[in-house]
């Protein structure tokens, strides 16, 4: 350990320990880590690391000598159960760095070699506990050249590293949408690069230097360890930017002593038009992965019935990334379907995925060289599971489950029988102290147990020697952890023996001796078990490696189970909650029958959610403008209609009577007020900033979901901001999307009349008698009409304002709308004479002329040559 | 006891929510009742999903829901009185009823004893309408969001007769009643999807695909569907169908036999018998029949209206049903395979020790021809003409000590002669049981550490014995060095990674005493957890798989008379401490039918 001497060189006076010595030089390189030293069976934590982890952790601070720095503080966790506080340093923000022993102690001659094995942060972590089971976490690295920015996100638990570029600069929604579809968990940046804060907020951003994230040596860099044949084969030849973001991850998994070779990354192009984008307030609005409240259940939760944790990702990725050709959308379907129906073969493929395990992340440790006896035992169980699973699903004939099956059976029978034949049982939980490999795998374990054996068998036959040739007939041969092999002879016999009996302890009625040849025997026997503790590790590295060389196998059929097992999913879960399949072509409709919302139907219990149709044909029916009181159901109607969408284009079936669905390109949702007050922006703004961004990017085949656009301002400017919207959408072809939109102004139900493409809706509300105590229901239905009333006093009357306000505010309101009847009198349509072409140039002409400065004549000669610029009028 | 005259009270009409109240007992027993009511009125309305919801137990609330017809709004509730259906007009309607409900009763019983509301939305009419009934006192109808079809909710049942409620059993026990009875009632439609939620989680889920067989893998599980063969027959205008299970998915209780008439689930004990028969001769006490039978006929043929309840009914011809079932299920199960060996009743060695049980394939011999084709029904082999079979005769193991013993076949069987007929023995399984009750004494003992028991007998061995284990196995050994030595194990540590043993329970072969050991501490080990009878259950029972006689090993006259002597002795002698059948009896008379005589 040379760098021992590098911090200490020049101090005069007596030198630290050489344990505190290696742990100086540790801290030294990693500074901003929390550096955990390990002694004995401790892991311990030194000075100010010591007492942010005691803090974090709950762990006891204590204080040690450290020689001539004087005591510093000291807490440490037992090295067996070190995940647990690893997990809480790492989700507060720490980086961990392990200073682990590299020799075993015994065969130490001084002071243990120890060094820093690992630097942990939360991107590049492998270990299985420290792991989300149900999502990747993803290290990406962002390097941004001009306006593209190339982005790298490498899951270091099974190599996949998908490689994209974006245009519109780090402040582009592209990013922003990738970044969070990626479930980033760290973000590389170099120094001076900024992100916006509200991109994946809850990622890790870790600082990298100018020099370590340098295009053009990263871009060398990542040829280098992948080579250029794979980039070529990956189709990112042409993405330099990203490219550099690749080399600049490697380099950070380099530094974090992660093992990433070549063969291990799966490099994957990607582009966000690919699958359908979708923003993150649409992601929150319609509850994708994340529930909007604690309590609630998210869309993929509701989904979420899968057998393997592969599967549950590969089912995550799915409900992030909706399809946008007929083609893969149909191909999915089929193989849902063919699940669906087919109730036997789908209970024997649960049956079957039951028994197999995180078969990706196990292959990625074993070629990290990080698998446990107990890791291999999981893949050898997964393997075994393999063939009843692919015939489970060859005997479906769907094309998409046959693929599946075809991958599974890719795999090497021999694999599993190595595994069989090499590991026990039921392994130990760590490899340190051997006992997982079988007799009879390796001729070397195999002598060297035999000889411990045999020496051990001398030993026991000992005590019959030995009694033959003293004469004691009650003399035993016995053996205890502290002393170790021994002879025992009860105090009657003690002068009967011979002279080499060596006195090794004393008891109450019996002492205990060793010979020079016990001696001999039991060194060997200590020996032959460090012996055998170092060749069975040696052999889980072998198997490691065999693993490993089989990695593109085995990595293809865990893409294969993880498919089969998110499709049974969707078709267990459809087949439970009785959903049906949509038909998908690529007009412009939208036409559900009684559809309904899968997770407000979920959480109201059977027979309560009240299903509604929507009918969209895009060209006569292409606006939804939809009325009513609010808490009547206006809101889940919106997000049903967009969530049946989605789900349509996951291939999966829908909640609905009947669905036909055209093509949709994006989904865009307005729905909710969302408050950033903190970051400076009121609703409203952020109300007006989101609906720029969806009419300068909707197209003709997007779907719009609108939920109140202008509340949080005046009536008056509220009200003209949504008509004005409603009519850009019906009017200009560029942004003629399939809408719905829900307002609280019932004065824009007068727009179907001049506007062909817009029909009203309306929440049905039924009113019981009359005036004051009139009571209203809702029935949460939807039907065709616009609403004619607000019925806002009547809802905060339910509310329980007190009665003299509601009086007060009806005497108001009537008032009000006898002065300016607000109701189905249409507003002036002058708007629409409005020219939406830009100004002809007489016009401009005529616009900045001058009347007080020209003369009649120029006026007039002004006049003549406009009418020669517009041409000779058309007579009739 | 002090004398009391009889006070004189004056004859009054009992007001209606009494007079309901009372009759309401009849029908509305405990919330599987109401659960079966309410989901009887969502079949007959033509429901293609019904959803129940059941918490505590069915006491604080029964929810169900259905997509069926509905009800108007100015019916509901008229629902709710007595008398009132839909499903009846004139007496002679009770001979041709085809629904499940017919009295007009139910809704009004329950509306009696719990405080109901019913949302309801018929089809085709956009608004749904609700009415709430307590006591008898019927609320509104009012308008309600509600989707098409129809969703009862009951609350508080019993709440206002506390005498009721004392009567019924624990929640955990009447939410398990309401789930059987939605299963069954998912059994008798396989083309509605069922869904059960019992606080909270979900119990069943049948995806209503109209097979009989899904719906069975939902309720039963997926090896029961398996093993469930069709079943079809017409018998004199009667006509048997559904799906029976092989006697390798039997159960312990005859809650897994539902049968049907004209699809209306029925307690028929008769019926059940005829089930049983079928299988007589295929099962061992305590082991019931796997089956869902639907028996179809017209519907004059039989009485619905005969108990409160409708748990029975009458047959117009009782005799002719129970021989169509008996004959439908005979053809299903034994028509392709071969004949099986009648195994003895009788003595059951304590319920639990009867494990599910072997394939068929271990019962084979000669196949059995079906009847010819003209032979008068009824007469078949194991027919009988009459209603129930004569009780199983029991057959005592202590009979095994006068049994003449044969010889050893294959060295695996012994055959030997019984007063009435010829046994085959399994030679293993009948040595496991027997050393498996010395060992489990044993450990009783070591447990107790009784002082004036005798220890464990226990042979020293010549050449003390080095085991090898893992280090987990070895670590677990000291706390299981004493129920060790009870058995008759002299043990101890012996390195880091080995034991020494010196002495091994008398009888146990050398060559097996490593594979024993690491056996019993990975035992130890994984059941620390338990009860102490059944860690001791779990350790003798691998203690007396390891040290019994194998398949193979030669037996001497002197060790076939000590083993059946043996076996007379041991309590259970039937079966192994798996649950597999230690002896397979050929009675003379089965050995007579089986060559054709008689």
């Amino acid at each position: 350990m040379s760098a021992a001497e590098g911090g200490r060189a020049g101090r005069p006076g007596s030198a630290d320990t050489p344990a505190v010595a290696q742990y100086e030089a540790a801290k030294m390189a990693h500074p901003d880590a929390i550096v955990l030293f390990r002694l004995g069976d401790f892991f311990e934590i030194f000075g100010e690391d010591a007492r942010r982890a005691a803090g974090i952790c709950g762990l006891t601070l204590t204080s040690r000598d450290f020689g001539r720095a004087g005591r510093r503080p000291m807490c440490g966790v037992p090295h067996h159960s070190v995940e647990v506080h690893l997990k809480r340093l790492l989700d507060s923000g720490c980086t961990v760095a392990i200073c682990d022993q590299i020799e075993p102690a015994s065969a130490a001659r001084g002071v243990v070699r120890r060094a820093v094995t690992r630097i942990l942060t939360p991107g590049t972590v492998v270990d299985g506990a420290l792991l989300a089971s149900d999502r990747s976490q993803r290290c990406v690295a962002v390097v941004a050249e001009g306006d593209v920015v190339g982005v790298a996100a490498l899951d270091v638990s099974t190599g996949d590293c998908q490689l994209l570029e974006t245009e519109g600069g780090l402040e582009g929604a592209a990013l922003a949408e990738e970044l969070e579809r990626l479930d980033a968990a760290e973000l590389l940046l170099a120094e001076g690069v900024h992100l916006g804060e509200g991109v994946v907020p809850s990622a890790r951003r870790t600082r990298r230097s100018v020099a370590e994230m340098e295009a053009a040596t990263a871009r060398a860099h990542l040829e280098t360890v992948v080579g250029r044949g794979r980039l070529v084969a990956a189709g990112v030849t042409d993405w330099a930017v990203a490219q550099a973001a690749a080399g600049a991850l490697l380099r950070y998994c380099a530094a974090a002593r992660l093992q990433v070779p070549g063969g291990f990354l799966r490099l994957r192009a990607r582009s966000p038009e690919q699958t359908m984008r979708l923003d993150s307030a649409t992601r929150r609005n319609l509850e994708l992965v994340e529930p909007s409240t604690p309590s609630g259940r998210s869309l993929l939760q509701l989904l979420d019935d899968t057998r393997t944790p592969p599967g549950g990702r590969r089912l995550r990725a799915w409900v992030q990334e909706p399809l946008r050709t007929l083609a893969a959308i149909r191909e999915r379907q089929d193989a849902i379907f063919e699940l669906l129906e087919e109730r036997g073969a789908r209970a024997g493929l649960r049956e079957g995925l039951r028994s197999c395990r995180d078969l990706d992340r196990l292959v990625g440790r074993c070629v990290q060289g990080l698998a446990s006896p107990r890791d291999l035992t999981a893949l050898q169980g997964t393997l075994a599971a393999l063939p009843a699973v692919a015939a489970a699903a060859g005997s479906l004939a769907s094309p998409l489950s046959r693929w599946t099956a075809a991958a599974l059976e890719g795999v090497d029978g021999q694999l599993v029988a190595t595994l069989a034949a090499a590991l026990v049982e039921d392994p130990p939980a760590t490899s340190r102290e051997g006992g997982f490999i079988r007799t009879g795998f390796d001729p070397e374990l195999d002598s060297v147990r035999a000889g411990s054996r045999e020496a051990r068998a001398f030993i026991s036959g000992l005590e019959a020697s030995e009694r033959t040739r003293t004469g004691i007939r009650s003399l035993k041969v016995g053996f205890n952890r502290v002393f170790g092999y021994y002879l025992e002879v009860p105090n009657a016999h003690r002068d009967r023996l011979p002279p080499d009996y060596v006195r090794k302890q004393t008891l109450v009625g019996a002492e205990r001796y060793i010979t020079a040849e016990l001696k001999e025997q039991e060194t060997i026997v200590l020996s032959a078990r460090e012996r055998s503790v170092a060749r069975e590790l040696e052999c889980l590295r072998t198997l490691q490696a065999t693993v490993a060389g089989a990695a593109d196998q085995l990595m293809a059929a865990a893409d294969g189970l993880a498919t089969l097992d998110a499709l049974q999913s969707l078709a267990e879960t459809a087949d439970r909650l009785g959903w049906v399949r949509p038909a998908m072509d690529d007009s412009r409709c939208l036409e559900i029958r009684q559809g309904r919302h899968p997770l407000v139907e979920a959480a109201l219990g059977p027979g309560r959610f009240v299903p509604n149709d929507v009918d969209l044909d895009g060209d006569q029916q292409r606006i939804v403008v939809l009325t009513g009181p609010n808490m009547a159901g206006k809101s889940t109607f919106l997000r049903q209609v967009a969530i049946i969408t989605l789900l349509a284009h996951l291939g999966a079936p829908v909640p609905a009577a009947a669905a036909r669905i055209g093509l949709v390109d994006r989904i865009f949702t307005r729905v909710g007020a969302h408050d950033e007050l903190a970051a400076g922006r009121s609703t409203f703004m952020v109300e007006m900033a989101e609906m720029a961004t969806i009419l300068a990017t909707a197209t003709p085949a997007s779907l719009l979901v609108l939920d109140e656009i202008g509340r949080g301002t005046s009536t008056y400017d509220g009200l003209s901001i949504a008509q004005a919207i409603v009519e850009y959408l019906h009017e200009n072809p560029a942004v003629a999307a399939r809408t719905c939109f829900a307002t609280h102004y019932h004065e824009l139900t007068a727009l179907t009349t001049t506007l062909r493409s817009v029909r009203n809706y309306r929440v049905e509300v039924v009113e019981e008698g009359e005036g004051p105590g009139a009571r209203i229901t809702f029935l949460h239905r939807i039907v065709p009409g616009g609403a004619d009333r607000s019925y806002g006093i009547h809802v905060a009357e339910l509310a329980g304002l007190p009665p003299p306000v509601i009086e007060r505010a009806r005497t108001l309101l009537a008032g009000l709308e006898a002065d300016r009847p607000l109701s189905p009198a249409p507003l002036p349509q002058e708007q629409l004479a409005l020219p939406l072409a830009p100004a002809h140039p007489v016009v401009a002409e005529l616009g900045a002329l001058d009347l007080d400065q020209v003369t009649p004549l120029a006026a007039l000669r002004k006049l003549a040559e406009w009418q020669a610029t517009l041409g000779p009028p058309s007579r009739e | 006891m002090s004398e009391s005259a009889p006070t004189r009270g004056r004859i009054h009409q009992l007001p209606p929510s009494v007079a309901d109240a009372i009759a309401a007992g009849e029908v509305v027993e405990r919330p599987a009742s109401v659960v079966k009511e309410l989901v009887e009125n969502a079949l007959d309305a033509g429901a293609r999903r019904v959803t129940i919801e059941v918490e505590g137990g069915g006491l604080e609330r029964i929810a169900v829901a259905d997509d069926g017809l509905g009800i108007a709004a100015e019916e509901l509730a008229l629902a709710f009185s007595r008398h009132a259906t839909s499903k009846i007009d004139t007496v002679g309607d009770l001979a041709r009823i085809s629904t499940l409900g017919f009295r007009g009763e139910a809704l009004a019983s329950i509306g009696a004893v719990a405080a109901v509301e019913a949302v309801s939305r018929p089809a085709g009419v956009g608004a749904a309408a609700r009415v709430t009934v307590r006591g008898a006192v019927v609320t509104g109808p009012g308008p309600a969001p509600g989707a098409p079809g129809t969703a009862v909710t009951v609350r508080d049942l019993f709440g206002t007769t506390p005498a009721r409620r004392a009567f019924l059993r624990q929640p955990r026990a009447e939410a398990a009643a309401c789930v059987r009875v939605a299963a069954e009632a998912a059994l008798a439609r396989p083309d509605v999807a069922v869904e059960v939620r019992s606080e909270g989680r979900r119990s069943l889920t049948t995806p209503g695909s109209g097979q009989l067989r899904d719906a069975v893998r939902a309720v039963f599980g997926a090896a029961a569907a398996q093993g469930c063969r069709p079943v079809e027959l017409e018998h004199e205008g009667l006509r048997v169908t559904g799906l029976v299970g092989s006697p390798a998915v039997a159960r312990a209780s005859r809650e897994a036999c539902v049968l049907l008439v004209n699809g209306r689930r029925v307690h028929q004990r008769g019926l059940q018998v005829a089930v049983e028969n079928a299988f007589r001769g295929l099962l061992p006490a305590g082991r019931y029949p796997l089956a869902v039978l639907d028996v179809r006929c017209d519907p004059s043929r039989v009485d619905v209206n005969v108990h409160p309840t409708k748990r029975e009914v009458r047959f117009t011809d009782e005799r002719v049903a129970f021989a169509a079932v008996e004959r439908a299920c005979w053809a299903a199960v034994r028509g392709s395979e071969p004949f099986h060996l009648a195994l003895a009743s009788g003595l059951s060695p304590g319920g639990k020790e009867l494990a599910a049980l072997g394939p068929p394939a271990a019962w084979a011999a000669a196949p059995l021809p079906l009847p010819a084709p003209g032979a008068s029904p009824g007469t078949g082999p194991g027919f009988r003409e009459e209603g129930a079979a004569p009780p199983p005769r029991p057959l005592g193991l202590e009979e095994a000590r006068h049994w003449r013993p044969l010889g050893q076949a294959l060295d695996q069987y012994l055959v030997v002669e019984t007063g009435s007929g010829v046994a085959i023995l399994d030679q293993h399984a009948a040595h496991e049981k027997v050393l498996y009750w010395g060992f489990l004494e044993g450990l009783r003992i070591a447990e107790e550490a009784a002082p004036a028991a005798a220890p464990a007998p226990s042979q020293v061995l010549l050449m003390p014995d080095l085991i090898d284990l893992p280090p987990q196995l070895v670590a677990a050994f000291p706390t299981q060095a004493s129920l060790l030595a009870g058995v008759g194990f002299d043990l101890e540590l012996f390195g880091e990674t080995s034991l020494r043993c010196t002495a091994v329970p008398a009888g146990l072969p050398a060559a097996r005493v490593a594979a024993l050991v690491e056996a019993l501490l990975a035992e130890g080990l994984a059941t620390g957890a338990l009860s102490a009878s059944e860690r001791h259950h779990r350790l003798a029972a691998v203690l007396a798989c390891h040290a019994a006689v194998r398949f193979g090993d030669r037996l001497s006259p002197e060790g076939i008379r000590r083993l059946l002597d043996d076996l007379a002795d041991t309590p259970g002698g039937l079966t192994c401490p798996h649950g597999r059948p230690t002896v397979l009896l050929l009675g003379d008379r089965e050995l007579r039918h089986a060559f054709g005589r008689s």
